[in-house]
């Protein structure tokens, strides 16, 4: 598999984050803090731990908490980075090293080779001087013999001087030898001299891209701890609260397969997918490293995670099969794997206080699960077909269940009595033309206080099997199960929301989806139509709400997911990285 | 008088053609036309019977006969075993999976046609389009030669909507279909209210009466049809109680589903039972560009069991042998999978499923590459299917239709049978 993970990062000076006064009333910083520490566990799907495992000084709002939490983290990767491009560096500094020396010794080498060659030259002058001498000394000879016959004294002499010249003759031919197997010695030690430096070059370009790389991932790096400085510093200046008209792209994971599931961890170190690989997929948003596990038998669309910082995280596969799963930095262990559902689970969810968990699923049913043990506590049984979604109330008293035919059941947490029905049909559509049910809710969110329902899905199809219809939020008071607002967007959209949160504060809703495109929409609680619209290069399959307040992560069908700010700006220029390639 | 249908020839139409003709269009004024040849062939093979079960809109070959889980186009679906082993099928078919021994798999087909309309016609012609001319259609073709000469009952007959005369094309509306719109029997099969049997007795004795006066002098095709129309209206309000669905046992509705379709399975094997021709039923809609997997899901979930119920009380009553059944569509599914998590249209690497008469039950032929974009091994189009049709009810597909003195193949003459799957 391939994986990226790109990094968007926004740099420049400080800007005073601007406060907003969503309807007529600023938030204070306590307020906010104490809102968006039990929204957590509100979301269908995600009951998250409202304590998040940073650290966190007494009174810090939880946006300041995560802003240090990303300062130090980025400041651990710069260093780490750091480190690692040191140490390319010296690589690179020993792969030059080796090259320079190699050549050196070639040169030593050219020294020794002409030195043998010389020698030879030599060698051989002398052997011919030699031959010479051999030569002149029997001419002496003969002569002696043919002058001075008898005189014996000379001949000897003459003799002598043979055998001497004979002797140098032998001598010089022996030097001759020698010089030779020298000189071939040093041929031989050249040619493997010669490969030396070609040899160490190799090592050079792999070291020089290495260097390259860690330099780069350096550097890319590098902006992100500026920019979580300047951030921790606005925040520690003005309280932030999350600003749909500032919404940027921050951070950009992709992957070989469409997503399907995101889901952040407490910690908000690291975003939690399932996609159409049937793996479990766990990045790291500081080292950009992915995890992947391979447990379910089908598409995994289905996640919550277990409130605490242990990193206990529930999926549901569309073969039926629930697991848990612990999250380490190095691994995705599964903890346990159950048959929850016969046909797809759809939906997985959390109580708030971690004890429970309640799946939906093709089987018509509700059921609700030991959070600790796995064993089941109840089946709820009453929707007639698939149950698309399930969320429990903030006060862990209710538990909602909703279907493709837009039954929205409350029950009973205890009793696992069926109290009420919510009418969100809105959400549904039986097409005669295809003969078909089209729609459910495709997403539920409960307010942080508990007042509002949120359920997401399709309406007004005008084609099924085209999927072309209006996304659409249905806003209901929880007190008396109306009603209140059919929302969608202001400008006209073709397609469905499948994922759907409130604020932090609870002021406004955000809603992602798409059909042919991708979107994401903002609504204030009163009004019908959006007043934000952003778009997304695809659709989104899910959205999830980092602990902070202030981020979302979207499941896009593009192979990517993506990480958006809803912090107040207060970057001046926004730069783009490109990707890191795990 | 000459009439523009199938041989058309004044010296073969013989007064029974005209009542049968007649009979077939319900009272229409038209009639069919038919060789000796083809009266012959249909005695001799008038045990055969045919039902189609057409998936409309195109069901994906992915979550119905060649499943590829596991694969970038897999989908989230399972494949599971069946009676046949080492033959597998999507798991959203898991009562269909046990009669898979009654079944053959055609798992190479490439009809190169991404069209609704194109797509229908090649499938349920066996030829590819021809501008300002069309075949006969399966029914209609096969119910000229399969239908017993003497039957009161239509030859061809749909339990959904959708039935048109066009089908029956030069073959004349003898073999047109008729259409039993939810379910209900054709219509007019009852007397108006306040009429007794015996005022319609007598009623038909006048108009039968004016007619033969009429007809003195003046005797041709037209007027022995119209007459023969009445005659043969009469024969089939006879038999009535065949379209009577109410008086099905409970037991045996719930066994199919009291849904629409589980309806038509269960109207289908009694005018199997009752020795219609040619049944054809559909089940809507699989053209699922968005949300292909919950919509087959659905559908699928909905068609599965009261299909095998289909082919397995067929085979208990020993009407399987002699009935030839085809479930098929326009086109298969593209393997891609689209950001609406559908499946669109695609007509080169698809499957059908085909048994009972003249099919060898557990076979499977034809194969396509890993993640089912194209076909690897014995490629087939609609003319082998055609070709295969014919000889499972023991006709020779390489026969002509003759209209307006011109031949038009039966089966096209480029192709020929699946021989792998012939019993």
């Amino acid at each position: 598999m391939n994986y990226q993970v790109q990094l968007t990062v926004a740099t420049g000076p400080c800007v005073a984050a601007r406060r907003r006064t969503a309807r007529g009333t600023a938030l204070c910083l306590v307020a906010f803090a104490a809102t968006l520490a039990v929204s957590r566990p509100l979301h269908s799907d995600d009951a998250a731990a409202p304590q998040a495992a940073v650290t966190q000084a007494a009174g810090e709002s939880v946006a300041l908490k995560f802003a240090r939490h990303d300062l130090a983290r980025w400041t651990e990767q710069v260093k780490r980075l750091g480190e690692t491009a040191a140490v390319a560096a010296a690589a690179l500094d020993s792969a030059n090293k080796g090259v320079a020396d190699a050549k050196a010794a070639q040169a030593v080498g050219d020294k020794a080779l002409a030195d043998a060659a010389s020698a030879v030259t030599a060698a051989e002058q002398a052997k011919a001087g030699a031959a010479k001498a051999v030569a002149d000394s029997l001419e002496v000879l003969k002569k002696t013999a043919i002058e001075k016959q008898g005189d014996q004294a000379a001949l000897t002499a003459a003799n002598a001087g043979v055998d001497a010249a004979a002797k140098v003759v032998e001598a010089a031919t022996k030097q001759l030898a020698d010089a030779i197997d020298a000189r071939k010695q040093a041929e031989s030690n050249k040619v493997a001299i010669d490969k030396k430096p070609a040899e160490v070059e190799t090592a050079v370009k792999p070291a020089t891209e290495a260097k390259a790389a860690a330099d780069k991932a350096l550097a890319d790096v590098q902006p992100f701890l500026t920019l979580s400085g300047e951030r921790l510093t606005a925040f520690e200046k003005t309280p932030p609260l999350p600003d749909p008209a500032a919404t940027r792209l921050v951070q950009t994971i992709t992957h070989d397969r469409p997503l399907l599931a995101c889901r952040f961890d407490a910690n908000g170190d690291g975003l939690f997918a399932g996609a159409e690989d049937n793996a479990f997929h766990r990045w790291d948003l500081f080292t950009t490293s992915g995890i992947h596990s391979q447990v379910h038998k089908s598409w995994l669309g289905a996640m919550a995670c277990l409130p605490g910082p242990a990193g206990t995280v529930l999926t549901g596969g569309h073969e039926g099969k629930l697991t848990w799963w612990t999250a380490a930095d190095s691994a995705l262990s599964a903890v346990r794997t159950i048959d929850a559902h016969k046909g797809y689970i759809r939906a997985v969810t959390v109580s708030p206080d971690g004890t429970l968990v309640a799946t939906a699923g093709n089987d018509h049913l509700v059921k609700v699960w030991s959070a600790t043990d796995g064993t089941l506590v109840k089946e709820l049984a009453g929707h007639t077909r698939h149950v698309y979604n399930v969320a429990f109330h903030p006060s862990g008293t209710a538990l909602v269940s909703g279907d493709l035919l837009g039954v929205i059941k409350q029950w009973a947490v205890g009793p696992w009595t069926e109290t009420r029905e919510l009418d969100g049909k809105v959400l549904w559509k039986y097409d005669t033309g295809f003969k078909a049910d089209v729609g459910g809710v495709r997403s539920f969110a409960f307010s942080a206080d508990g007042t509002h329902l949120a359920a997401a899905g399709i309406t007004d199809v005008s084609n099924a099997f085209a999927g072309i219809g209006t996304p659409c939020v249905v806003l209901f008071d929880w007190e008396s199960g109306k009603q209140l607002k059919v929302m969608k967007p202001k400008d006209a959209f073709q397609g469905s929301i499948y994922g759907v949160r409130f604020s932090p504060a609870g002021d406004f809703l955000v809603g992602a989806g798409g059909g042919g495109a991708g979107g994401m929409w903002f609504w204030k609680l009163d009004d019908e139509k959006s007043f934000q619209a952003i778009g997304l290069p695809s659709v989104a399959y899910d959205l999830d709400l980092h602990p902070d307040g202030l981020r979302l992560a979207v499941a896009l069908f593009d192979k990517t997911l993506r990480i958006y700010d809803l912090s107040p700006k207060f970057e001046a220029v926004q730069v783009s990285a490109p990707p890191a390639t795990k | 008088m000459r009439c523009n249908y199938a041989c058309g020839t004044a010296e073969h139409l013989s007064r029974r053609t005209f009542l049968q003709g007649a009979a077939g269009a319900l009272g229409a004024l038209s009639f069919g036309g038919m060789t000796t040849a083809q009266a012959a062939q249909q005695l001799t093979s008038a045990q055969k019977r045919v039902v189609v079960f057409w998936l409309s809109g195109g069901v994906s070959q992915l979550e119905t006969w060649d499943p590829k889980p596991g694969t970038d186009t897999g989908g989230p679906l399972q494949a599971i075993p069946t009676s046949v082993p080492g033959v597998h099928i999507s798991e959203l078919l898991p009562f269909t999976a046990q009669q898979m021994h009654h079944l053959a798999l055609v798992r190479g087909i490439n009809t190169a046609e991404d069209d609704h309309g194109k797509g229908a016609y090649i499938m349920l012609t066996g030829h590819r389009p021809q501008p300002g001319f069309e075949y006969p259609y399966i029914g209609p073709a096969l119910a000229s030669h399969l239908m017993p000469a003497d039957s009161p009952l239509p030859g061809c007959i749909h339990v959904a909507d959708g039935a048109s005369a066009r089908e029956a094309s030069f073959l004349g509306p003898r073999f047109a279909p008729v259409g039993l719109a939810a379910g209900s029997p054709p219509n007019n099969i009852n007397l108006p209210g306040g009429l007794s049997a015996e005022q319609d007795s007598r009623r038909r004795a006048l108009r039968s009466k004016l007619s033969g006066r009429f007809a003195q002098g003046r005797r041709q095709a037209e007027t022995e049809a119209y007459s023969a129309s009445y005659d043969q209206a009469a024969a089939l309000i006879a038999r009535k109680d065949i379209f009577d669905f109410s008086s099905i046992p409970d037991a045996e509705q719930e066994r199919y589903g009291k849904h629409d379709f589980g309806k038509q399975c269960l109207m289908a094997r009694k005018l199997i039972e009752n020795g219609v021709t040619f049944v054809k039923t559909t089940h809507s809609n699989y053209d699922t560009h968005s949300e292909n997997f919950n919509f087959h899901i659905e559908q699928l979930g909905e068609f599965d069991r009261p299909f095998a119920t289909f082919i397995s009380d067929l085979a208990e009553r020993g009407l399987l042998a002699s009935t030839l059944v085809i479930v098929m569509c326009e086109f298969g599914r593209t393997p891609r999978i689209n950001h609406l998590v559908g499946r669109d249209h695609w007509g080169k690497a698809w499957s059908i499923a085909v048994g009972g008469a003249g099919i060898q039950g557990g076979a499977v032929v034809g194969k396509t590459n890993d993640n089912g974009t194209a076909v690897v091994d014995r490629e087939v189009n609609g003319g082998h299917l055609f070709h295969t049709y014919y000889r499972a009810v023991g006709l020779d597909p390489t026969k002509a239709f003759w209209h307006e003195g011109r031949p038009f193949h039966k089966a096209d003459p480029k192709a020929d049978a699946i021989t792998e799957i012939l019993a």
